[in-house]
C-alpha cells in the first residue's frame, strides 16, 4: 500500500542556513506520525513545504504513490492536505462557520449562503462528535474550540492528511487530552496525520511513528512502541536532556518581594487579576504555572510597573512600590523583569546592540552625569557582560536582529543581572531558544537563586517550572488556584490546578 | 556617524538618487527638453557663479531646519506633517514682534523675535500632540489640517489686522520689520543670509541631543519600539510630547528665519512648500542629522538650480518637487539591495529566535 | 425651507469627492494596504479629467481619462508597497508629494498656463436632476442638479457594503486584512488582493477628483483638492473602514465644507471661513478618540474599595 506521504530528499536552503538537508519521510496510511526536534530542527520548514507554502528547492513529494508540485496552499489542499499552524490562521471578527467555509465558501447567486453552509458543517460535527456553536464569533471563544474550528476547517476543505504544528502550546493538560482523543478518532476513520512537536512525553503518548531531525538532517526514525524519551532527546539533540538541575538545600531568607492583592483589568473591562497575593523570599524560586491566557502576563506586567492601573499594594523588600512608580523606578529598588516577549518588550531589533544594552544602563549614575550618557564607560559594561555570558554577537553596532533568539535572550537576561537585582522576574525565558542557551539560562536561575536572590519565574513551560521551582503557584482565571512544594510536584497535581479544579480537604470543585 | 550612515544604507540612497534622476530626465524629456541641458542649467544654476552658490544658501535655509524639525517628530516615532502650519504661525508671529518692538540692540531683537516665532511654532504643535500622546489620535492627519488652518488664519490677520497699506496696496504683507531684527548678509546684495549658520548650529544640536544625551536615547528607542521603552521605564507619552514640542518650536523658527533674513515682513502665501520639502529631506535621510543635512544641500541645489531653469526655459520649478518624491519613494522601498538585507536579516531562518 | 433645501443640495455636492474617495480607501484600509495616497490620486485625476474633456469635448472622456490614470496609479502604489515592501505612509507622502509636484509642473507644459487653467472648451458634467423625487421636502436637494458622479457614488457605497460582506471576494479581502496569514494558508493571495484593491482605490479616488474639476467647478489649479483626499483620510480611518460609518463621517465632513460654502454668502471673512472645515475635521479626529480613551478609562478603572481586607 502507498504511503499516504513521502517527502524524498527535501532540501530547502534560506541564505545562511540550510533549514532542511536531504530530508527523506514517508508517512503510513492511518497512522499518527509524530516529527520531533527542538527549536530551529526544520519541522515547521518541511511541513510549509508539504502544505504549499514554501518550494523545495531540491527533492520530490509523493502524495497516495502520485508525485506533485505544489505552487501555493491551494494546490496543497486539492491534495487533500490541512494544516493546523502553532499561531491560529482564523479571522477574529467572523463567525466560527465564516472561518470555517473561508477557503471554499458555499454561493448561490454570487452571495455567501451561509444557511446551506450552517447545514453542511453542522453534519460534518455530527461525524466527529464536535459540539459548536457555529455563529459564535471566533474572538469569543476559548483557546481549545478555536483549535477545533482550525480542524473543521481542514476537515471542511477535505483534507485526509492532516498536520498538527505544536498543537498541545496553549492548551491544558485536559483540553491535551481531549484532542488526543479526536486525533485518534480522525485516523481511525482514515485520515492519517502528522503531528509536529518538541514535546517528547506526548510523543510517547499519541503516535504510532516518530521520525527526528536535527539541524535539518533526519537523525532517527522509530516506531514509538519501540523507543523511549530518553532515546528520543538523545536522537534530538545529540545526548541527554538536562532532566534536572543540580541545586542546593533551598536557603529560604526574608520577604524579597511581596504582593497583596492585586486586581487590575483589561481593555474590556474583565478583571484579569483577581485578587492575587503571595510572596517571593530570599534564596527561593517560586514559579508561576498556568495555561497562557489567566493572567499571568497582567500580573506581571502590574508588578513589573508597565501597567500602572490597579489595585492592591507591592513591596520590595519591605518598602513600599508606589502604584505610579515606572519600571525604571522598581528596577532601582532591586526589581528586574525579563519581559516574555522579547521582540516586543525585550529588544530594539532594529536598534543596535549597544542601543539595546543600554535600556537599563543609561540611567545609572556612573554613566549618566547631567542627562548626559557616557557610551564609553557603557560600553564597557556590555563588554564585560557578553564576555561573563558568553553572548555570541557580530559586532556592538549590529543591529539587535541579526542575533539569535537565544543570544538575544542572554543580552536581555545579562542586562537585568547587571543591575544585581534583589528579585529577579523571568517571564518565559526560554522560549524559542535553543538548547544551550536555554540550560545557560536555567542554570543561572538556579545559581543566582543559591546565592540567595530571590527568582519569579513564569512560564508556560511545565517541564521548566518544575525544573527550577521550590515552590509552584498555579493561576487559573485570574487568581491562583493552588500552591505545591518542590517536594509534591506532580504534572498532574499541577494539570488540575491549571484547569482550576481544587481539591483540598473537601473542597468543592471550582470551575 | 560615518558607519551610521553607512548603515542608513547610503549605497540605496545612492541608488535612489540615481534612479529618480533617470526618471525625472524622462519626465523633463517627455516635455520637450533634453535632460542633459536642463540638468546642466541646474547645475550652473545652483553652483556655478557666487550668485548660484548664494542662491542654493537661501535655499538651503529653511528647508534644513524644516527638516530637522520634521526629523526629530520622526525619531521619536510622530508624523509631524504640520511643519508648513507651525512655520507660518513662528513667521507671523516673527514678523509682529519684528515690527512692534522698537528701539532695543539688534542681538536682542533677532533673539526676541525668534523666541517668538519658536513659541509661536511649539503652540501650534501642542494641539496634535496632546490628541495623539493623551487620546491617540492620528496627529499626522491633525498636524495637515492644522496646516491649512494656520495658512488661512495668518491670512485673515493679515487682510484684517496688520496690514502694510502704503506702498504695497493691498498685498498681504505686513510692515517691513526693524533693521535692529534683519538677519545680516552674507555678502551683500546676494541673497544668502546668516540664518544658515543657525540652521547648521541647530543640526549640530541634533547631532548632539541623539548620541550624547539621555533624552536623545529615549527619543531614539521610542521611535524604533516603543513597548520596549514603555518596558524599560521610559515615559514614552512625555518623549511624544516633547518631539512633538520640539519638533513644532524649530518649525516655528524656520519661518521666523526666513522673515528676518529674508523677506523682511510676513507675506501671505510666503512658503514653497518648506514644509514638505523638509518632510521629504526627513524621510530622504533617515531622520539623521547627517542625512537632513545632506538632503537639505541636494534640495537647495535642486530648487536654486530649477529657478534658473525656470528662468532660462520653460520648466517650471516644480519639477524639482517630482524628484524629490520620486527619490523619496525609491528609499522607502526595503527589497532594495542593502536596505532589503538589512530589514530582511528576520526572514532568514523561519525558526529562529521566534 | 429654501435654504435648508439648497443646503443639502450644496452639502450633496460637496460631500462627493470625500465619499467616494474614502469608499475607495475601504478596499485598500480592509485589505491591510491603507492608502495614504488618497490625495495624490484624487489631484492626478482632476487633471487627467481635464485634460480627456478639453482635448476630446466630452466630459464623459475626461472622466474615463481620470478612471484609467486613477488605476495606474493605485496599481502602482500598491506594486510599490506589497511587491517592493515599500513602508505605505512614507511611500503615501512621496505620491502625494509627487502628484502636486507633476500636475502643477504639466499646467505650463500641456496648456502653457501657470497657476490655474480655465477654458470654456472645457466640458463640465452634466447636471442631472432626478424627476419627481427632487421635489421630496427638505431631503429633496440631493436630488437636484448633482453630476452623475454624485448618484453613483451612494450606490458605489451600498455595492461595497454588499461585496464586502455578502460575497467571497469581500470574505476575501476581510481575511487578507484581518489576518494575511490565515488568508494564505485557506490559499487566498494576499499580496494580489491587495493589488487590486489598492487599483479600485485609485480609479475611485481620481474619479472623485474628476468631479472636483469638472463638476464642483469646471478647471483645474495648484493643488486644488485642498487637502480633500486626507480629509477622505480621515474620514477612512475613524470610520475603520464600515461603509455605514464612512458614509456617516464623509457626509459630516461634507456637510461642515457646505456650511462654510454657505456663510461665504454671508459678510463674514472669506478666510476665517475657509478655515471652518479643516476645524471641524480636527476636532472630530480629536473628539472621537478623546470619546473611546475616556471609556476605555471607565473600563479599566479599579475602585479601590478596603485595600489588604481579608486574604
Amino acid at each position: 500500500m502507498e504511503d499516504a506521504v513521502l517527502l524524498k530528499d527535501i532540501v530547502k536552503a534560506f541564505p545562511g542556513t540550510v533549514a532542511n538537508n536531504h530530508i527523506t519521510i514517508s508517512v503510513r496510511k492511518n497512522s499518527i506520525h509524530g516529527i520531533v526536534g527542538e527549536n530551529g530542527a526544520g519541522k515547521t520548514t518541511l511541513m510549509k513545504q508539504l502544505y504549499g507554502m514554501y518550494r523545495p528547492d531540491e527533492g520530490e513529494i509523493w502524495i497516495n504513490g502520485k508525485q506533485v508540485v505544489f505552487h501555493s496552499p491551494r494546490d496543497a489542499i486539492n491534495c487533500r492536505i490541512g494544516m493546523v499552524h502553532q499561531h491560529f490562521t482564523l479571522v477574529n471578527s467572523m463567525s466560527v462557520v465564516e472561518n470555517i467555509i473561508l477557503g471554499r465558501p458555499v454561493l448561490k447567486y454570487g452571495f455567501v449562503d451561509i444557511r446551506r453552509a450552517k447545514k453542511e458543517i453542522g453534519l460534518l460535527c455530527g461525524k466527529y462528535n464536535f459540539d459548536m456553536d457555529l455563529d459564535a464569533k471566533v474572538e469569543d471563544l476559548p483557546v481549545g474550540l478555536k483549535q477545533r474550528v482550525e480542524i473543521l476547517k481542514a476537515l471542511y476543505l477535505g483534507a485526509d492528511v492532516l498536520i498538527m504544528d505544536e498543537p498541545t502550546a496553549v492548551l491544558t493538560p485536559q483540553e491535551i487530552t481531549e484532542l488526543f482523543v479526536t486525533l485518534k478518532n480522525l485516523r481511525d476513520q482514515g485520515a492519517s496525520i502528522i503531528l509536529i512537536t518538541h514535546k517528547l512525553s506526548e510523543v510517547m503518548q499519541l503516535t504510532d511513528e516518530v521520525t527526528v531531525l536535527r539541524d535539518g538532517r533526519v537523525t532517527g526514525h522509530v516506531f514509538t512502541k519501540d523507543t523511549n524519551e530518553q532515546e528520543l532527546a538523545r536522537m534530538m539533540i545529540g545526548r541527554g536532556l538536562l532532566l534536572h538541575i543540580d541545586r542546593q538545600e533551598a536557603k529560604i531568607g526574608g520577604k524579597a518581594l511581596g504582593v497583596r492583592n492585586i486586581r487590575c483589568k483589561n481593555d474590556d473591562g474583565m478583571m484579569v487579576v483577581n485578587d492575587v497575593s503571595f510572596d517571593v523570599h530570599y534564596g527561593e524560586i517560586v514559579g508561576i504555572a498556568g495555561v497562557q491566557g489567566n493572567g499571568q502576563t497582567e500580573l506581571i506586567e502590574v508588578i513589573s510597573g508597565i501597567n500602572q492601573e490597579y489595585a492592591g499594594r507591592i513591596e520590595i523588600d519591605g518598602q513600599e512600590v508606589l502604584t505610579k512608580s515606572s519600571p525604571w523606578q522598581r528596577r532601582a529598588m532591586g526589581l528586574g523583569h525579563i519581559p516574555e516577549d522579547r521582540q516586543r518588550e525585550g529588544s530594539a531589533p532594529d536598534a543596535t546592540i549597544e542601543d539595546n544594552f543600554l535600556m537599563t544602563t543609561y540611567r545609572k549614575p556612573e554613566i549618566n552625569r547631567h542627562a548626559l550618557i557616557s557610551r564609553k564607560k557603557a560600553l564597557q559594561e556590555l563588554e564585560d557582560m557578553v564576555r561573563e555570558f558568553k553572548i555570541k554577537i557580530p559586532g556592538y553596532r549590529a543591529k539587535g536582529s541579526a542575533l539569535s533568539g537565544g543570544n538575544m535572550q542572554k543580552l536581555i537576561f545579562a542586562r537585568e543581572y547587571n543591575l544585581n537585582p534583589r528579585c529577579l522576574i523571568a517571564s518565559q525565558p526560554t522560549r524559542g531558544v535553543d538548547i544551550g542557551a536555554m540550560e545557560f539560562i536555567h542554570s543561572h536561575l538556579a545559581r543566582m537563586r543559591d546565592q540567595g536572590k530571590a527568582v519569579l519565574l513564569v512560564s508556560n513551560e511545565l517541564s521548566e517550572i518544575m525544573l527550577l521551582s521550590d515552590r509552584v503557584l498555579v493561576m487559573y482565571e485570574g487568581k491562583i488556584s493552588g500552591e505545591v512544594k518542590a517536594g509534591e510536584l506532580s504534572e498532574e497535581k499541577i494539570g488540575l490546578l491549571m484547569a482550576g479544579i481544587v481539591q483540598e480537604r473537601g473542597e468543592q470543585d471550582v470551575e | 556617524m560615518w558607519s551610521r550612515l553607512k548603515e542608513s544604507n547610503a549605497g540605496v540612497v545612492f541608488a535612489a538618487v540615481s534612479l529618480s534622476l533617470l526618471f525625472g530626465g524622462l519626465v523633463i524629456f517627455m516635455s520637450g527638453n533634453s535632460p542633459l541641458a536642463i540638468y546642466g542649467k541646474m547645475v550652473q544654476g545652483a553652483l556655478g557663479s557666487q550668485f548660484a552658490v548664494a542662491s542654493t544658501i537661501r535655499w538651503t535655509t529653511p528647508v534644513l531646519l524644516t527638516g530637522v524639525a520634521a526629523a526629530i517628530a520622526f525619531r521619536g516615532g510622530m508624523f509631524n506633517i504640520g511643519v508648513e502650519g507651525q512655520m507660518y504661525i513662528g513667521a507671523m508671529l516673527s514678523a509682529l514682534a519684528g515690527t512692534m518692538i522698537k528701539g532695543i540692540p539688534a542681538p536682542l531683537h533677532i533673539l526676541i523675535c525668534l523666541a517668538a516665532g519658536a513659541a509661536g511654532g511649539m503652540l501650534w504643535a501642542l494641539v496634535p500632540a496632546a490628541a495623539r500622546v493623551y487620546y491617540g489620535a492620528s496627529e499626522m492627519v491633525i498636524t495637515l489640517m492644522m496646516n491649512y488652518v494656520a495658512i488661512n488664519l495668518t491670512d485673515y490677520l493679515v487682510k484684517y489686522y496688520f496690514l502694510a497699506g502704503g506702498a504695497y496696496g493691498s498685498t498681504l504683507v505686513t510692515t517691513e520689520i526693524e533693521e535692529t531684527a534683519k538677519l545680516a548678509k552674507i555678502w551683500p546684495n546676494l541673497s544668502a543670509h546668516t540664518g544658515i549658520f543657525l540652521a547648521l548650529f541647530l543640526v549640530l544640536v541634533f547631532w548632539f541631543l541623539l548620541n550624547k544625551t539621555q533624552l536623545g536615547y529615549e527619543i531614539h528607542i521610542s521611535g524604533l519600539n516603543p513597548r520596549f521603552a514603555k518596558c524599560g521605564g521610559v515615559s514614552v507619552n512625555k518623549v511624544r510630547m516633547g518631539v512633538m514640542l520640539l519638533s513644532g518650536m524649530v518649525g516655528g523658527i524656520a519661518g521666523s528665519v526666513e522673515v528676518l533674513g529674508y523677506l523682511y515682513k510676513f507675506m501671505s502665501q510666503f512658503s514653497p512648500d518648506y514644509g514638505f520639502d523638509g518632510l521629504a529631506v526627513a524621510l530622504l535621510g533617515g531622520s539623521t542629522p547627517a542625512g537632513v543635512l545632506f538632503g537639505s544641500i541636494f534640495m537647495g541645489i535642486i530648487k536654486a538650480g530649477s529657478l534658473q531653469v525656470e528662468r532660462a526655459t520653460n520648466v517650471s520649478r516644480s519639477l524639482s518637487m517630482i524628484i524629490q518624491g520620486i527619490i523619496i519613494t525609491f528609499v522607502s522601498c526595503k527589497a532594495m539591495g542593502l536596505g532589503g538585507k538589512a530589514g530582511n536579516k528576520r526572514r532568514r531562518n523561519p525558526e529562529r529566535g521566534r | 425651507m429654501a435654504a435648508i433645501y439648497s443646503i443639502f443640495m450644496v452639502t450633496a455636492r460637496v460631500t462627493t469627492p470625500i465619499l467616494l474617495a474614502a469608499t475607495g480607501g475601504i478596499y485598500s484600509d480592509k485589505a491591510g494596504l491603507p492608502n495614504i495616497a488618497l490625495d495624490a490620486m484624487m489631484i492626478l485625476g482632476a487633471f487627467m479629467a481635464v485634460y480627456g474633456s478639453f482635448f476630446y469635448g466630452n466630459a464623459g472622456v475626461g472622466v474615463g481619462y481620470a478612471a484609467m490614470a486613477g488605476l495606474a496609479i493605485g496599481l502602482l502604489y500598491g506594486l510599490i508597497c506589497v511587491y517592493l515592501k515599500g513602508d505605505n505612509t512614507v511611500v503615501g507622502i512621496a505620491f502625494n508629494l509627487i502628484g502636486w509636484g507633476l500636475t502643477t509642473f504639466l499646467l505650463p507644459v500641456i496648456y502653457g498656463t501657470t497657476g490655474s487653467f480655465v477654458s470654456e472648451l472645457i466640458v463640465s458634467l452634466k447636471k442631472i436632476t432626478v424627476p419627481l423625487l427632487h421635489t421630496l421636502p427638505i431631503i429633496g436637494g440631493i436630488f437636484k442638479n448633482q453630476t452623475a458622479i454624485t448618484y453613483f457614488s451612494w450606490v458605489f457605497v451600498g455595492i461595497t457594503y454588499l461585496i464586502l460582506y455578502k460575497t467571497k471576494p469581500g470574505m476575501m479581502i476581510r481575511a487578507c486584512g484581518e489576518n494575511p496569514q490565515a488568508a494564505e494558508t485557506v490559499g487566498y493571495h494576499v499580496k494580489r488582493t491587495r493589488l487590486i484593491c489598492s487599483g479600485i482605490t485609485g480609479v475611485m479616488c481620481a474619479v472623485a477628483g474628476a468631479h472636483l474639476s469638472l463638476g464642483l467647478m469646471t478647471l483645474f489649479s495648484e493643488k486644488m483638492t485642498a487637502g480633500k483626499g486626507f480629509i477622505a483620510l480621515a474620514a477612512v480611518t475613524y470610520a475603520k473602514a464600515e461603509p455605514k460609518k464612512v458614509l456617516f463621517i464623509s457626509l459630516l465632513f461634507g456637510f461642515s465644507n457646505a456650511l462654510s460654502n454657505q456663510l461665504q454668502l454671508l459678510q463674514l471673512p472669506p478666510d476665517l471661513i475657509l478655515m471652518v472645515p479643516y476645524i471641524f475635521v480636527v476636532v472630530f479626529v480629536v473628539a472621537d478618540p478623546m470619546f473611546v480613551a475616556f471609556q476605555l478609562k471607565k473600563r479599566k478603572m479599579i475602585e479601590i474599595r478596603q485595600s489588604g481586607g481579608g486574604r
